[in-house]
């Protein structure tokens, strides 16, 4: 059998590595921001761009796409080219992708403070952005699947499967929930709206975390746990059957983020069932990793490397526990909304994704620079800040989220709410939030240490940008006769095959529950009464959009007695046909806003906006002050009318032309209003746009009147 | 938004459990098939991260 000699690109694998450590510091720094502007909102120093609510999607990326992303990249890129024995498929393609990616970051940090958001959560970036991320993601895609078909190593291990459904399933996900219509360069609106809207964008959501968070990183485990380890994966048998059951189940799991929402109940169920079933192989990956090590646990005394993996893939353990319990909606009704959520999204981000990327960058730098890791004891010291920074993260969220969770359910023995001031729940864990930000400050600290010791070990050494190999050339043989033939065998062979049945296992639990929820009449049911947003209640819109109010405020009421009581009738389904996108946040860190209209007057809403304190005093939420500097930008109002009317908003038709006298008749009503209570404000103001979508919020169905002052 | 194909899918119910369905009977399939893979096969494959192709052997661990 020939032996060819070739060599693997080390080279891209150093970028993603570089990548990988500055955007995962940059994140991590945002992250900390953020943290600390929870109990001090002036860190955002009056102005629009620093404020939380405009840069926790920054953090959100950050963490996800550019430190996570580019950290699957650096793990892929370097096994996939040893276990396929074969160098990647194209080395122009490796730079496009590189770059690609790195600029697609850029642009998150350039367009988000500015505003230019989808507000969907993890898919936020805009149009033009979302295509260059399907382009690059493809450019990706052929150069992985280009260097699987150029292999030399008939079988594909494990690894390589994950990789292959992370990427089929990330390019579904993506293309499905960005469907959207362009308005401006800068902005659009999504395709979907209301409950279909949000049915579309957990699923996206989940996913997200299942096909970028966990399956690439189960991929990353199963390849440098046993590399570092120095010993085989405990079961080869258990990581087939763990694979296919995980992800087929997990596309189903999205709509557990909409418990008692207004979303069917059907689809409520199959989300509960089928995350709690999750467990099996989620704790199928779990235990091959840690059972990896039976019998040499006393290396993870020693190693730094493990310490962090072994925590890793226990963090994953926990995190895949606490999920489906979290899923069950009895939890839920209690946890949803609340930091509990955060806790848990820490527990799997800091841990899992957090310590696994440390643990193989510790592993490979030494080893792409052809020397030793600089300090031991370093990167000891580092995994415990790590872990410390976990449990400072971690512990005060779970008390915050309970503390939270059971104040707003409380009720007094007279049948009133015990709390019926929201801001009562938020002050009572402000403490708890200086906790977190401690947490949060140790892990980066670590990072810190760890971006010391891997720069000296990189200046002790030098790079092998391309390693030398050899290996048998892949002769394809038709299997001898009588030769025994097993299923899994047969598929591991044929990539192209494997693609299209791990695509099928996938995309089952998203049609079956995304296609009947726009299809079915019944599962929205119509109310007569709402009607489309104004001209300048839609310009509102999406100043709450742009400034990222969803970030803190949630626009959907359960029906449960203690939030009825406390925001006024729950939301239903049928009220949120015209939004595009939908806006029922996933967090309570101030009010639900979805009945809002009326409630306050504008007088009240305009001081709120000024100065949050004069309103609520001890209020974390920062002043917006520029809503009254900036005048509003109505130049394509008209478009928007345009738009909306295209994707099915029933505006007269013609609307579009007489929208803008319609907007300043508002707004000049609004105006005139302020005026009367002293406040000069002219009606061409952001502000004007902005209270009057939220005085328009949930007044359809109860046929509220704007309370005059 | 878009055209409606079908207006009303009676029973819809039925599609989830047939999903489900078909998920457990290829879960078990699955495990039956696994149970009864080669056993050298499956320490080959164990083997694959940890074999070496570099020309210069592998790198000392710390």
């Amino acid at each position: 059998m020939a032996v060819e000699t070739f060599s693997y690109d080390n080279r891209i694998v150093k970028n993603f590595a570089y990548a990988t450590i500055i955007w995962g510091a940059v994140g991590m720094i945002v992250g900390v921001v953020i943290a600390f502007q929870m109990f001090l909102p002036a860190l955002n120093l009056g102005i629009s761009s620093t404020t939380f609510s405009r840069i926790r999607p920054l953090h959100t990326n950050a963490v996800i796409f550019a430190f996570v992303g580019n950290g699957i990249f650096m793990g892929v890129y370097y096994s996939l080219q040893r276990l396929c024995k074969a160098r990647m498929f194209n080395d122009t393609l490796s730079k496009i992708h590189f770059w690609g990616w790195q600029a697609i970051i850029v642009s998150a940090v350039l367009t988000f403070p500015l505003g230019y958001t989808v507000s969907k959560e993890y898919a936020e970036l805009e149009w033009p952005i979302d295509m260059v991320i399907a382009v690059i993601w493809v450019v990706f895609g052929i150069n992985m699947i280009g260097t699987i078909m150029r292999r030399r190593e008939k079988h594909m291990y494990v690894a390589i499967w994950f990789y292959i459904a992370t990427f089929f399933t990330v390019t579904i996900l993506h293309v499905v929930n960005s469907i959207e219509l362009p308005v401006s360069f800068l902005k659009s609106y999504p395709v979907y709206a209301g409950v279909q809207d949000a049915l579309v964008q957990w699923w996206y959501g989940h996913n997200a975390v299942a096909f970028f968070l966990t399956t690439p990183y189960l991929g990353l485990m199963y390849y440098f746990l046993p590399k570092a380890a120095q010993r085989p994966i405990y079961s080869y048998r258990l990581s087939i059957v763990h694979f296919w059951a995980l992800i087929f189940i997990y596309i189903w799991a999205g709509p557990h983020h909409l418990l008692y929402t207004a979303l069917p109940d059907w689809a409520q169920s199959l989300g509960t069932v089928f995350s709690v079933m999750l467990i099996a192989p989620s704790w199928g990956g779990m235990l091959n990793g840690l059972l990896t090590l039976r019998g040499a646990w006393d290396r993870v005394r020693e190693d730094p490397i493990l310490k962090f993996m072994v925590v890793a893939v226990t963090a994953y353990g926990m995190a895949t526990f606490e999920g489906p319990m979290l899923a069950i909606k009895s939890v839920n009704a209690l946890s949803h909304y609340t930091d509990w959520t955060i806790a848990h999204v820490h527990v799997g981000a800091l841990g899992w994704n957090g310590l696994l990327t440390f643990g193989i960058l510790y592993w490979l730098i030494p080893r792409l620079f052809n020397t030793n890791l600089y300090s031991k004891k370093l990167a000891n010291l580092h995994f415990w800040i790590a872990t410390l920074g976990i449990i400072f993260y971690a512990v005060p969220m779970y008390f915050a989220g309970v503390t939270q969770g059971l104040m707003w359910k409380e009720f007094s023995q007279e049948g009133f709410l015990q709390y019926p001031l929201f801001l009562e729940t938020v002050l009572q864990i402000i403490p708890m939030y200086i906790v977190r930000a401690l947490g949060g400050t140790l892990y980066i600290v670590g990072v810190v240490f760890m971006i010391y010791n891997l720069g000296k070990t990189i200046k002790a050494g030098n790079l092998i940008e391309n390693e030398q190999a050899q290996a048998a050339a892949l002769i394809t043989k038709t299997e001898a006769h009588g030769e025994k033939k097993y299923w899994h065998r047969w598929i591991e062979r044929r990539p192209v095959q494997f693609f299209i049945i791990a695509t099928i296992v996938v995309l089952i639990g998203g049609l079956v529950e995304i296609i009947p929820t726009f299809l079915i009449k019944s599962n929205i049911p119509t109310i007569t009464s709402i009607k489309p947003y104004t001209p300048l209640e839609l310009e509102g819109r999406d100043i709450y959009i742009r400034e990222g109010c969803y970030v803190c405020h949630s626009q959907m009421i359960r029906p449960f007695r203690s939030e009825t009581e406390r925001y006024g009738e729950y939301s239903k389904a049928g009220e949120f046909v015209y939004d595009h996108p939908f806006q029922w946040g996933s967090k309570r860190t101030g009010p639900d806003l979805h009945r809002e209209g009326g409630k306050y007057p504008d007088a009240w809403h305009y001081n709120h906006m000024m100065h949050p304190e004069s309103m609520s005093p001890g209020s974390i939420m920062p002043p917006y002050p520029w809503l009254i500097k900036s005048d509003l930008n109505t130049s394509n109002t008209a478009k928007k009318i345009r738009v909306m009317q295209k994707l099915g908003v029933p505006y007269p038709f013609d609307y579009d032309q007489k929208a803008l006298i319609e907007l300043k008749a508002q707004a000049d009503k609004i105006s005139e209003k302020l005026n009367d209570t002293g406040i000069e404000i002219n009606a061409n103001k952001e502000i004007i746009a902005l209270i009057a979508y939220l005085q328009r919020l949930g007044i359809d169905i109860k046929g509220g009147q704007v309370a005059d002052f | 938004m878009s055209e409606f194909i079908f207006d009303l899918i009676p029973d819809i119910e039925i599609y989830a459990i047939c999903a489900l369905v078909v998920f457990m009977s290829i879960f078990f399939i699955v495990i039956i098939w696994t149970l009864r893979l080669d056993k050298k096969y499956i320490d080959a494959m164990e083997q694959l991260p940890l074999d070496s192709t570099d020309i210069n052997g592998e790198y000392q661990n710390d």
